[in-house]
């Protein structure tokens, strides 16, 4: 149930969208066809060479030649918006994440996370023909206030799964729960972990929500079906309290 | 994104710490920016990211963006010399 108001502080402080395809060789010829057509909203570009090191206890036994000490390097097309929205093209997969967006599609908001996808998948999808996308993904990270590190005051804000009978707030200095859910056509993984920033606690909820086999004519319905699953377990973790300190009416000054 | 890492490695060895996970450093070098990977210690690992600002798009896409200034404007009469 997605909600129907635009809150002045929202807990989200990331949200990603992923779409992965095969992979495209000749997606570098294209690229400076795609900034064409991207570039009054992203004027900014970059190259990016990343790769992934590995660092492994190998143990007495194993040779250390055997162990890989680096992945492949992948080569990244990066373009950025003036409102710190990052567009990452790569070979197999496409990803837009931003830090500014305050609400998804809300039609009175003039800044939607909805329509910076639109944007930039239509434009690379009118570019790069792909039938059929391999996978995409739609991810918020919130990071939520927990104005008292008591289990009570916890309960009043949270629908928490953490076993606080067991292992209550007050002593605690770490929690994670992480669980892979299906639902129809669509898969979520779904992150509650409590953190301890600067001496100050604070949950935070990770949404990572998928679609496997999507048309590419059907992304954004899909994207949209993934919001509203996202949004529906959000709405489910958090309570009343959350929603009135999202609208400035309660502060918690260990916040922020 | 990767900064912002998730450890689901429960693994580790020792008792009383666990990995908080490798830290990232950036470092400019000319118009380059590199990217380093130290360990939970701050031991070195490597460099995992090398980045450049570029323009991706060849001579004749940048031109068809540009706004071609009116010559014209520069030999206008001037009023008071006539």
């Amino acid at each position: 149930m997605p909600s129907a108001e635009v809150f002045s502080r929202p807990t989200v402080k990331q949200v990603i969208f992923q779409m992965t395809y095969p992979n495209l060789f000749f997606i570098e010829n294209k690229i400076g066809d795609f900034q064409q057509t991207i570039i009054d909203r992203f004027p900014e570009s970059s190259l990016i060479y990343r790769q992934q090191l590995v660092l492994a206890d190998i143990g007495p036994e194993a040779k250390l030649e055997e162990i890989p000490t680096a992945g492949p390097t992948r080569k990244i097309w990066q373009f950025r918006s003036p409102d710190q929205v990052i567009l990452n093209v790569l070979s197999d997969s496409l990803d837009i994440s931003s830090s500014s967006h305050k609400t998804y599609d809300h039609p009175d908001s003039g800044h939607r996370f909805r329509d910076a996808i639109e944007f930039a998948v239509g434009k690379f999808l009118s570019i790069v023909k792909i039938p059929t996308l391999r996978r995409v993904g739609l991810r918020y990270i919130d990071e939520c206030p927990i104005p008292e590190q008591t289990s009570d005051a916890f309960r009043k804000w949270y629908k928490s799964v953490f076993p606080l009978d067991r292992f209550p707030l007050e002593n605690a200095t770490e929690m994670d729960f992480k669980a892979v859910v299906q639902k129809d056509d669509y898969y979520l993984r779904y992150i509650e972990s409590l953190k301890i920033k600067n001496g100050k606690a604070m949950l935070v909820l990770d949404f990572d929500g998928y679609a496997e086999k999507v048309r590419s004519e059907d992304y954004l319905a899909r994207t949209d079906n993934l919001h509203d699953l996202i949004a529906a377990e959000y709405f489910r973790t958090i309570r009343e309290p959350v929603k009135q300190f999202m609208r400035g009416e309660i502060e918690v000054p260990s916040y922020g | 994104m990767d900064n912002a890492k998730i450890t689901d490695d429960f693994s580790a060895g020792g008792t009383g710490t666990h990995d908080p996970g490798p830290v990232f450093i950036e470092y400019p070098i000319g118009a380059f920016t590199a990217t380093v990977q130290l360990s939970p210690k701050g031991e070195f690992v490597g460099i995992v990211e090398i980045k450049v600002n570029k323009d991706f798009r060849n001579f004749r896409q940048k031109i068809a963006t540009k706004v071609h200034p009116d010559v014209a404007d520069y030999f206008k009469d001037d009023e008071s010399e006539a």
